[in-house]
């Protein structure tokens, strides 16, 4: 398929200045093909989907096309969202609804491959198919829209996933791809981009919630020499991979959100800044950055405006902190990934000492739909700024990332997009924002999403990720886990996280743990620790230099408030409700199973063990350590713990 | 711009973009601090300095947050006070509980803010941080365990001195102050200045205590101690006692005897003697170089510097032995007194010359010329330890035939003060010769850090330069022509050795260097025995029995570092 890419931006310009611009469809590709149009097989085929199995299915279909002398395009498509029914496959014929398959094995493409091209599918393995015009629809198969996780989202940002080539820069083209930097350096000043950014109030998808188009200003009214554009494409956050989603899935749209913001800001040199494990997103980000510079929509004077624009990927040495602005920036200097004190703010002192935009993917992203929304003759008033990209993971039903408006209550996103609890479980907590985020408990799920609001109650959106637990998650042992990621993340340069991470950490496992040696004052000095507890947290997020330390206790101090329970059950009682704490598990052998075997009295690695053969064995309390390994041994299940 | 902020219920004027510590100090109002450098850039590391915003309850770090007019600042609520006890109570759950044993004790900057934050319970109970101390230098040995990573040392390293040895590794609960590749400290391109010792509030970095082995000499009875000092110390010890008296050299003598010295000898007067050799050796260097660079050996840090970093120049460097190393060799080798039980020692205000008295050219073969390089702070310490009593000491003088010496013996402790002096003698010595180009007079006791005079019709251009980074940043633009010198003297500390890596913790250093440098100058002005050839006794042991002896040769080695 070939389009010339400057003539098609420059048809769609005449019709956007003549009022008439109405850009084609996503799902209306057969029908722009016209004859010449093949079958297409879609295969998302991100990063996750790859590790769902995306790869051995593609060399599937690809073995049975060729098996069967089948001629199609096999594209590789970008990923609808919900990862939970990856690998996914859709056929697209002419004439007829692209349909989806989801949960494919390899085993799998076969059998529906040979029913398809037969007029036959299988409904059990059927996603759902898109709606086209003039198109024949399947019967007994649902649209996206029938589906809970997609009827309950708004997609903005999404809207085109599925259906085009991510690394087809033509197909990127023809759906109003670059078209908002094309008008931007056409007909609109520095000051006329701010000022739509700033009107259409979008803010930034990092954390905070920084307007954007007040960072461009300042980065543009600050005299300096040279200014950057950073694009932070770093995902701090083990929960949620939104930003690597966007990266794997529309390149060329961070490429235009990167470029726009370097044209708003004055700069002519761009970085963007990826986590070094994120090795499949800078390798798409790599290869669409080629195609851009050989299509000559980056490099020197860029669509003879004038604009030049070189974009340098920079990739992290892979610190959690590494994410945080100034810790960025450090890190392109070639220094430690520390943050450093704010003020002077990267947008006045960045960069080597130079007004620097840093800017996160999802908020780039963002501000290219919105411009081309603005354009666009019929969507004029509707505004693309307010949905925000979610990761829902956890205990939920539909994990992925959705896509949903602000205001959107907790409980629709879990309970209709995420589609419930697992296994009919209830729920307990919500993780918001990651590692350094706040937990939610059920009389909260009626908090709203929404920058504002949430400031209000002292925690943050972050980076949107929804870690939802149910009941049978211990959170006590969910804090333990999140201070050992925190004191081996933080930098370490201030104090209070520093030593306050390690700390927390330290009462957390004595409190998940059974002493082996319960000297009295060793005892007194734990209970000490936990007493302190809420304090050090307390100073902690008071204290901390940057977002990190600030955040990083937050779970544990609203967790301390709505599950005290929790803790004082383990720290009382010494006993874990969830059953989670392994170390507090206490064990005993039921006499009336037990053969007096020894087994486990042999295993036991501190003789806590006592019997004679063919007698009942007892295990003595005091020098169990819990370890299991009698239960594990004990061939007529005799081992029980309360 | 100026404006009024509300601290504590009190109006205080402050100007505009200055931190709200400037502002705090000016006024006289104490908070605790512990990352902060004076003069530096702010990094806002310890949490200490918090102070609480009353417009939003917030707490803010006062070393970095910006004055803004109208601001409502609380520097000792309760929630302040809390905070800093709460972090001074977690810095101190994982540092080992050892103060007793401590190098610092009782002049420790975490002791202080503990004692001042009122901590009075081991609220954490935390696994300790193990020792594992570095003891391969011959001058700095670290204790990582006590570290408590405020940064001063990296900072003072990379900033002031330029070397880079120190420098933060890992992250997390694995934060540490490392040296590259976390080599031992003797192999790696530490130059032993000292500035990150005098920078630790803590016994994080220490220098090599030398006491043990004075005292085992003293009390030996085959031996022969012989002790000579900086002329600095008198100075010094001032400052450490807190008053000023007359006669402080005779005073010292005598603490020196009444600790069981059995000689005491003064060091000015082979100060005085390796000015003339310098001067009498650059002279030599001029004539028989077309476009001469001559660079002064008096600091042993720069020395070492040179010999990792400047190979091509070791040829340019002085080749005269350093007054105290030269003095032990003229001690031991003298025929007449030829005695292998002398034991020599030498009081520095610098932990440099301790790797120097070990490394440098004649030590090689087992050699020492001087058996003990002690710093000032261990001559305080040995005060203690043999229970001085300042006002019970005997004065005595130096035995008479190494009395006299100039007063610009002391002055090679400043910056400027070597080429000051070499200048004197220059002009003296070779008054036909060597001209002032203009009409300054160098016998006022001002110091001069740049100066031109002229030798045999040639422009000869003297610099000093003080401050490691300083100073290479001057040599780099002499090498690519931008400057032009001739003579460089080079100090690794700033402001030289009175801000020297072994003088007393504890004390402000900008007053401590503005007080030497004043009371220094006094000394040279009220002096009538300026110049260094006036001391004749001096220049004709030199021109009889040293000149181009082997004793006041000294050799360069080329180091490599990784």
């Amino acid at each position: 398929m070939n389009i010339n890419i400057a003539l098609h931006l420059e048809q769609l310009y005449e019709s956007k200045t003549n009022k008439t611009l109405k850009l084609p469809n996503p799902y209306s590709w057969s029908a722009f093909l016209g004859t010449n149009a093949k079958t297409r097989i879609y295969v998302p085929y991100s990063s996750c989907s790859q590790s769902a199995g995306a790869a051995i299915v593609l060399q599937a279909i690809e073995k049975y096309t060729i098996e069967n002398n089948i001629d199609v395009d096999i594209v590789k498509t970008s990923c609808s969202g919900l990862c939970s029914v990856e690998p996914i496959f859709g056929i697209d014929t002419r004439g007829k609804n692209p349909i989806f398959f989801k949960n494919v094995t390899e085993y799998d493409v076969e059998s529906i491959l040979d029913g398809f091209f037969h007029s036959f599918i299988d409904v059990e393995k059927v996603l759902f198919q898109f709606r086209l015009s003039h198109a024949e629809k399947w019967r007994g198969v649902p649209y996206p829209e029938d589906l809970e996780f997609f009827k309950n989202q708004k997609r903005e940002i999404l809207l085109t996933t599925l259906q085009t080539e991510v690394l087809s820069i033509e197909e990127y083209v023809y759906y109003g791809g670059f078209l908002s930097l094309y008008i931007a350096l056409r007909e609109l000043t520095q000051t006329n981009l701010i000022e739509i950014v700033k009107e259409k109030g979008l803010r930034g998808r990092g954390g905070e919630g920084y307007l954007t188009g007040q960072k461009w200003q300042i980065v543009k009214e600050t005299a300096s020499s040279e200014k950057y554009v950073i694009c932070n494409s770093y995902e701090s956050d083990p929960s949620s991979y939104v930003d690597r989603f966007i990266v794997e899935n529309m390149p060329y749209k961070v490429i235009e959100g990167i470029a726009l913001a370097a044209y708003a800001t004055g700069s002519s040199k761009a970085f963007i800044f990826f986590n070094r494990e994120n090795e499949f997103a800078i390798e798409v980000f790599k290869k669409a950055l080629e195609a851009a510079y050989f299509h000559r929509i980056l490099g020197e004077n860029i669509f003879n405006s004038g604009f030049s624009l070189n974009i340098q990927v920079v990739e992290s040495p892979g610190a959690l902190v590494s994410g945080e602005e100034t810790a960025l920036i450090s890190c392109i200097e070639g220094g430690r990934a520390t943050p450093r004190i704010r003020p002077p703010f990267p947008a006045i002192q960045g960069l080597w000492g130079k007004p620097t935009a840093v800017n996160n993917v999802e908020t780039l992203v963002c501000s290219v739909n919105l411009i081309l929304k603005n354009f666009t003759y019929e969507e004029k008033n509707s505004n693309p700024t307010q949905t925000k990209l979610i990761c829902l993971s956890g205990d939920i039903n539909n994990k992925g990332i959705a896509e949903v408006e602000f205001g959107t209550t907790f409980n629709e996103i879990i309970g209709k997009v995420g589609g419930g609890i697992t296994k009919n479980n209830n729920f307990q907590a919500l993780l918001l924002g990651g590692i350094t985020g706040s937990i939610f408990s059920k009389e909260q799920l009626d908090y709203k999403l929404d920058y504002d609001y949430l400031k209000q109650l002292n925690s943050i959106v972050g980076s949107g990720g929804f870690f939802v637990l149910s009941d049978k998650v211990c959170i006590v042992d969910m804090m333990k886990y999140l201070l050992e990621i925190q004191s081996n993340e933080s930098c370490g340069k201030c104090i209070p996280c520093r030593e306050g991470t390690i700390q927390l950490k330290d009462v957390l496992t004595q409190i998940t743990g059974r002493p082996i040696k319960d000297e009295e004052h060793k005892a007194l000095e734990r209970f000490k620790g936990v007493l302190n507890m809420e304090n050090i947290a307390t100073i902690m997020s008071q204290t901390s230099m940057c977002n990190f330390g600030k955040q990083a206790p937050k779970s544990l101090i609203s967790s301390l408030k709505y599950f005290r329970n929790s803790f004082e059950e383990h720290i009382f009682e010494r006993r874990c409700v969830a059953n989670v704490c392994k170390k507090l598990r206490k064990y005993y052998i039921e006499a009336k199973i037990c053969t007096g075997c020894g087994v486990c009295s042999a295993r036991c690695p501190v003789s806590a063990i006592f019997g004679n053969p063919k007698e009942t064995y007892s295990i003595i309390e005091t020098k169990c350590i819990s370890c299991g390994k009698c239960s594990e041994s004990c061939k007529f299940n005799a081992v029980f713990y309360e | 711009m100026e404006c009024n902020i509300v601290i504590n219920n009190k109006i205080i004027s402050a100007t505009k973009g200055e931190t709200i510590l400037d502002s705090l100090q000016r006024n006289g109002i104490y908070i605790p601090t512990l990352c902060n450098i004076k003069n530096m850039f702010p990094t806002g590391a310890c949490r200490l300095c918090m102070v609480e915003n009353k417009k939003n309850g917030e707490l803010v770090p006062a070393c970095s947050e910006p004055v803004e007019p109208d601001m409502i600042i609380e520097t000792h609520s309760n929630k302040v006070t809390n905070a800093r006890k709460t972090i001074i109570e977690l810095l101190l759950a994982r540092h080992p509980d050892d103060c007793l044993y401590c190098e610092r004790n009782s002049n420790c900057e975490l002791q202080v803010l503990a004692y001042e934050m009122n901590v009075r319970e081991k609220k954490i109970n935390s696994v300790k941080k193990v020792p594992g101390k570095d003891l391969s230098s011959q001058a700095i040995q670290r204790d990582p365990s006590k570290c408590v990573l405020c940064g001063r040392c990296v900072r003072i390293c990379r900033n002031i001195i330029g070397c880079n040895t120190l420098d933060f590794a890992g992250r997390g609960n694995e934060y540490s102050i490392s040296t590259p590749f976390n080599q031992r400290l003797n192999t790696t391109n530490c130059i032993n200045c000292g500035q990150c010792i005098v920078a630790c509030p803590t016994a994080a970095i220490f220098d090599k205590n030398n006491i043990l082995p004075i005292q085992k000499s003293l009390s030996s009875y085959e031996k022969t101690n012989i002790v000579f000092y900086d002329p600095l110390l008198p100075l010094a010890l001032q400052l450490h006692l807190g008053k000023k008296s007359k006669n402080q050299i005779e005073f010292i003598n005598g603490i020196l005897y009444s600790m069981g010295f059995h000689e005491v000898k003064n060091l000015n007067y082979i100060i005085d003697l390796y000015i003339i050799a310098v001067a009498k050796e650059f002279y030599k260097f001029v004539n028989e170089n077309e476009n001469p660079v001559f660079y002064t050996s008096y600091c042993p840090a720069w020395v070492k510097y040179a010999e990792q970093y400047y190979h091509d120049d070791l040829q340019n460097l002085s080749q005269i032995q350093t007054p105290s190393l030269l003095f032990g060799n003229i001690i031991k080798n003298d025929t007449k007194t030829k005695n292998t039980n002398q034991f020599v020692v030498c009081f520095e205000p610098c932990t440099a010359r301790k790797f120097e008295s070990r490394s440098g050219s004649y030590s090689e073969s087992g050699f020492h010329s001087v058996d003990v390089s002690a710093t000032f702070r261990e001559f305080f310490q040995m005060m203690r330890i043999y229970g001085i009593q300042p006002d019970k000491v005997l004065l005595k003088q130096f035995d008479s035939k190494t009395n006299i010496n100039s007063s610009s013996s002391i002055l090679l402790n400043i910056q400027g003060g070597l080429l000051t002096s070499v200048c004197r003698v220059l002009l003296k010595l070779y008054p036909n010769e060597v001209k002032m180009k203009s009409k300054v007079k160098l016998e006022n006791g001002k110091i001069f850090k740049k100066l031109t005079l002229k030798i045999k019709e040639k422009e000869i251009v003297f610099v000093s330069v003080s401050g490691m980074l300083e100073a290479t940043k001057t040599i780099d633009k002499l090498k690519k022509n931008i400057e032009n010198a001739n003579f460089i003297e080079v100090l690794a500390c700033p402001h030289g050795c009175i801000n020297g890596g072994g003088l007393d913790f504890g004390l402000d250093k900008e007053s401590q260097v503005r007080f030497f440098n004043k009371i220094i100058s006094e000394v040279d002005q009220s002096s009538n025995f300026q110049n260094a050839l006036n001391n004749e006794s001096a220049f004709n042991y030199l021109k009889d029995k040293l000149e181009n002896s082997k004793e006041i040769q000294r050799t360069y080695k080329k180091r490599t570092i990784i």
